[in-house]
């Protein structure tokens, strides 16, 4: 692994509401190295998307922040506005779910592109007319030429989200945040955004992180995984380590529940239960109310994340690594 | 003649969109959202339909709940001419044919309390009996396992799996003949995903419904299908028995899914290209501009779905055959 790019440390976020608050992560601790791919999945309300908006700074004002964001050497928490606005875009970049909400639709798609690249980019003014041409051939469009003067509304959804990756990619960010990048889309048009997130990262050495409730996707891309349940990290490894032997019981289970096709079962596995309510107080191990191992233990006592380097467990019965 | 197995049949459904005029001097244009569809559901089994967005597959919904009218064809559903039917009827017919929507945010009113929600088809039919009505919601509630205190509290106190249950418990209400579920899980997460198939697998096997089961995830679909229904812009392009067309798929774009659905580990080489635009379809097969086999005969002519292999297996393809096996390797 390269040089540590993103170290997070002891991250907590707290939204604040009218009746009570929601603690929506819970210390988390984790580090990225430089042109890595790291795909974190769990389910929704987990934690995952309110991760990535922390390391962007886009939280709500009612969010409260513990915790340090290390990016470069910076930490992203102490940072100003004004300052962060720079890394916005350049430094760091963005793909979110629904495209059209990061696409202006009065503006045509080479406005948007030009803009980018004059000012986040440093483009000279010359230039930028050819540069948008190649950001959109990079990314595979079709008679770029002509989607150049179209507005976003004429392109579908996967061309939308190549749209939204060109741009990202033409700043040639270190740090690349996706939320769910291929949810909406397609499955045959979802390989081929893969495709792109891994050229990126092999052309341009950008580290990705990628946000995700589809344990397939991380699978074919990522090099390591992140498991988050309840607002914590539950295991994490390297990617086929953690797939073929999960070790905490929620990763087995989650696993398990995906149909695959090959083998026809009447009866899919379920974990039973639900998430548990965020605007409590959870004491002990978060997933104890579902899991099939659970002892008293597990109902008192939260287990950390623990394990040699890479690959880590917060379980209570799993073979200690300390 | 339908026999009486059979719960729905489409024959030959089209339904064409028309567009504004393109301009002021421009011509009517209109986009084919559905071409010459027809197929047969049996009781108790379930068809499963997939493709991608604008593949046709919730027009295809939209038709059989009668909310929107085909511009060709006919629809049976229990033997009845879905387009001939009186609105009296029609309200007859609701009693046997239900639906489960992708969204249970937008389906549901977030105010309403969840015991009158679930009886509230039964209401709507003439159902006016308090104490029958309430024994049938705790009734359903536990059906699809929600408790029973759940019957007071109002809906946006729910979960998105659980609210796709209420939604499943309302759909259930009037005993109906045939669900129609358009993408009832795509919404949800995969630990809740795997409760709701497996509700709605038992209720099928207990109750002997017949569910239309429309999704865009292959291993999903496959997992509730008895016949599995292949939909590319507007049209079959592969229909047969669901183990059958997954063991060997005759249409290269079955193939594909097949190929991507499969691969765990790498990601599928991108299949050239998006599929065409509906406003000036082209000619020929509508899959040849992403498909490795095209010939010249693809450029020309559209391919009928005909028989390949086994019983009840059809496929569009020029070139399909039992050797196209090798495609979902």
């Amino acid at each position: 692994m390269n040089a540590e790019l993103l170290k997070i440390e002891g991250l907590s976020v707290t939204f604040r509401g009218a009746r009570n608050d929601l603690y929506a992560l819970r210390d988390v601790s984790f580090s990225i190295g430089g042109g890595e791919m790291v795909g974190i999945v769990g389910e929704s309300g987990c934690g995952k998307s309110t991760l990535l908006a922390a390391v962007s700074r886009t939280l709500p004002a009612s969010a409260k922040i513990d915790g340090r964001i290390v990016f470069e050497g910076t930490d992203l928490t102490a940072l100003s506005e004004t300052a962060m606005r720079q890394m916005r875009g350049r430094k760091i970049g963005t793909i979110v779910q629904n495209p059209m909400t990061a696409l202006d639709p009065l503006f045509t798609i080479g406005n948007q592109i030009e803009e980018v690249l004059k000012h986040r980019a440093g483009a000279a003014r010359e230039s930028v007319g050819r540069l948008a041409l190649d950001a959109l051939q990079s990314v595979q469009i079709a008679a770029p030429k002509s989607r150049l003067k179209q507005y976003p509304h004429q392109l579908s959804g996967g061309m939308r989200q190549r749209v939204l990756i060109a741009m990202n990619a033409c700043c040639r960010p270190k740090l690349l945040l996706a939320d769910e990048p291929t949810t909406a889309l397609d499955v045959t048009v979802q390989e081929s955004i893969l495709q792109l997130f891994q050229a990126i990262r092999h052309e341009q050495g950008a580290s990705i992180i990628l946000v995700t409730h589809d344990l397939g996707v991380v699978r074919k891309l990522c090099d390591r995984v992140l498991v988050m349940y309840a607002g914590r990290i539950v295991e994490q490894g390297q990617v086929p380590d953690v797939f073929d032997a999960p070790m905490h019981p929620y990763t087995r289970a989650l696993v398990r529940s995906i149909p695959s096709g090959n083998d026809h079962p009447d009866e899919l596995y379920a974990i039973p239960g639900q998430v548990p309510d965020l605007t409590r107080n959870i004491v002990g191990c978060a997933f104890a109310q579902r899991c099939e191992i659970a002892t008293s233990r597990c109902h008192q006592h939260t287990p950390d994340l623990t394990g040699p380097d890479l690959r880590r467990v917060a379980c209570w019965e799993q073979p200690r690594h300390d | 003649m339908t026999d009486e197995t059979t719960v729905v049949e489409f024959k030959g459904v089209t339904k064409r969109f028309k567009l504004p005029r393109a301009g002021f001097f421009g011509g009517s244009r209109c986009v084919t959202a559905l071409d010459d569809v027809s197929f047969k559901v049996a009781r108790g089994t379930t068809l499963g339909v997939v493709g991608e967005s604008g593949s046709g597959k919730s027009t295809l919904a939209r038709i059989l709940l009668r909310l929107e009218t085909p511009s060709a064809g006919t629809v049976e559903v229990v033997g009845q001419d879905l387009f001939a039917l009186s609105l009296d009827e029609l309200r007859a017919l609701r009693r046997r044919v239900q639906a489960v929507f992708q969204d249970p945010y937008g389906s549901l009113n977030p105010r309403q309390r969840v015991g009158s929600i679930v009886v509230e088809p039964l209401v709507a039919q003439g159902q006016r009996d308090k104490l029958a009505l309430r024994s049938r919601a705790q009734e359903l509630l536990a059906m699809v396992g929600l408790p029973e205190r759940a019957l007071g509290q109002p809906v946006h106190e729910f979960s998105g799996g659980q609210r796709q249950r209420i939604a499943i418990a309302r759909a259930l209400s009037v005993k109906p003949e045939l669900i129609v579920l358009d993408e009832p899980t795509s919404s949800l997460d995969v630990s809740i995903r795997a409760q709701i198939l497996n509700i709605l697998k038992t209720l099928q096997r207990e109750l002997r419904i017949s569910y239309v089961f429309i999704g865009h995830d292959l291993q999903t679909v496959r997992f509730m299908s008895t016949t599995l229904c292949v939909m590319y812009f507007g049209r079959i392009v592969e229909i047969g028995p669901a183990a059958e067309v997954f063991a060997c798929p005759a249409h290269p774009y079955t193939g594909m899914l097949l190929r991507i659905a499969r691969s765990r580990d790498a990601i599928v080489p991108a299949p050239v290209g998006e599929p065409p635009d509906p406003v000036t379809p082209p000619q020929g097969c509508a899959f040849r501009s992403r498909c490795q086999r095209a010939t010249s005969v693809c450029e020309t002519l559209e391919p009928p779905l005909r028989g390949v292999g086994g019983a009840h297996h059809y496929a569009a393809c020029h070139n399909a055959g039992a050797r196209v096996n090798s495609l979902a390797r």
